[in-house]
């Protein structure tokens, strides 16, 4: 298990660290007492997400052209399916959250839910719903692997044109 | 001397300080990274309404056909509403003839009203040759021509609609991108190609069918 560590807590160990090495050496000098200390210090590989995939490549979730009624993207089998690729420390733990916002025209919004699954290996098809909030192990690699798909529904009331949303995934070290 | 030697100590323990602070700070920025992390993907919906037709007159009623005699054309003028419908029969039925046809005016009455999203083009497809049948095996084909009307339920301003594959093949015209709902407006006229049918009641359905380019 790696335990999450800021620079922060890194510097206040390393003035400890100087410290005790300082001090020691200089009431070694002045007298003939010596002193020792040791100092644990967990560093961890930082977190980093990647995002690519979807219907064009550019890492876009893009529905298409929504005649009326529903459309999907199912995340373990579609092609327009976005990848979040996760590197970090082997076998880390990590929480996943995610938001986002519906697609819209600035003046009329459709409806979205997003599908969102998970895997250690880069294989959609066996990935596994992965809710906001959920937490999950990184591979021996550092690896994880999010999928992005969901279902927008056009009304008959939707007015014709373009709609922009967006989807936002935090990883964080737990 | 003692001071001198406390300074030096002093000088070396501030800049072993220093030194530290700026191997860990480096050593932060490069090995901790920043986290949490996050990416951000757009989401892109084209919405389109869907297509709808709507036929104002749904039946085309030609009215009472016939030949005058065998081989000669019968034509109607050009100008008039179902312009065949009080013509007597004044031969026997059937005839022995070649095939005759009548040509049908513009029935401005008989207009399909097709409404969709603007600015996207359609591709529209009618059923034509239409065979006209009277239910015992006895066809009539019907060779339908049509007009179009982008901006305006006017046939005096249409344009006369010519598929690029003939009149079998499918027609492309666009929607009116005037207004929020584009609408597409259709005559239809044509040919009777009568042929050795017996007399009766010959009816058919015309189909228009439209869908976004």
């Amino acid at each position: 298990m790696v335990r999450r560590t800021f620079s922060a807590t890194g510097l206040w160990v390393a003035v400890a660290l100087c410290s005790a090495l300082f001090f020691g050496h200089a009431f070694s000098a002045g007298s003939s007492a010596s002193a020792s200390a040791t100092v644990n210090v967990a560093i961890i590989q930082g977190l980093y997400l990647q995002r690519s995939g979807g219907a064009y490549g550019d890492g876009a979730l893009d529905f298409g052209i929504v005649i009326l009624g529903t459309a999907t993207i199912n995340p373990r089998t579609s092609a327009g399916a976005v990848l979040f690729t996760t590197q970090g420390a082997p076998n880390a733990s990590v929480r996943y959250d995610y938001n986002y916002v519906a697609p819209t025209n600035g003046a009329y919004s459709l409806t979205y839910s997003p599908d969102v699954v998970g895997n250690t290996l880069p294989v959609p098809g066996s990935a596994l719903d992965l809710p906001s909030g959920s937490v999950r192990t990184l591979n021996s690699l550092g690896s994880y692997y999010v999928y992005l798909g969901g279902t927008v529904t056009v009304p008959w009331s939707a007015p014709s044109g373009m709609y922009y949303g967006s989807f936002t995934l935090t990883a964080t070290y737990d | 001397m003692f001071g001198s030697e406390i300074r030096k100590r002093f000088g070396k323990l501030l800049l072993f300080f220093i030194a530290s602070a700026v191997a860990v700070v480096c050593s932060g920025v490069s090995a901790y990274g920043q986290e949490p992390t996050s990416q951000t993907a757009p989401i892109r919906v084209l919405a389109k309404p869907p297509v709808t037709a709507i036929v104002t007159n749904s039946d085309f009623v030609l009215g009472t056909v016939f030949q005058s005699s065998p081989g000669v054309p019968v034509t109607s003028a050009r100008g008039g509403k179902l312009a065949v419908t009080s013509i007597a029969w004044p031969l026997a039925w059937p005839m022995h003839a070649t095939l005759a046809h009548m040509t049908l005016v513009p029935m401005w009455s008989k207009t399909i009203h097709i409404i969709t999203a603007s600015a996207w083009p359609i591709y529209a497809t009618l059923g034509l040759p239409l065979s006209i049948s009277d239910g015992a095996g006895h066809i009539i084909q019907y060779v339908a021509r049509a007009a179009y009307n982008e901006t305006a339920d006017d046939p005096a301003t249409s344009m006369e609609w010519v598929p690029p594959e003939g009149v079998h093949g499918p027609v492309y015209a666009r929607a009116n991108r005037q207004e929020l709902l584009g609408s597409l407006y259709i005559y239809i006229f044509g040919f009777l190609d009568l042929g050795l049918v017996p007399q009766g009641n010959y009816s058919g359905i015309l189909t228009v069918s439209v869908a976004y380019q």
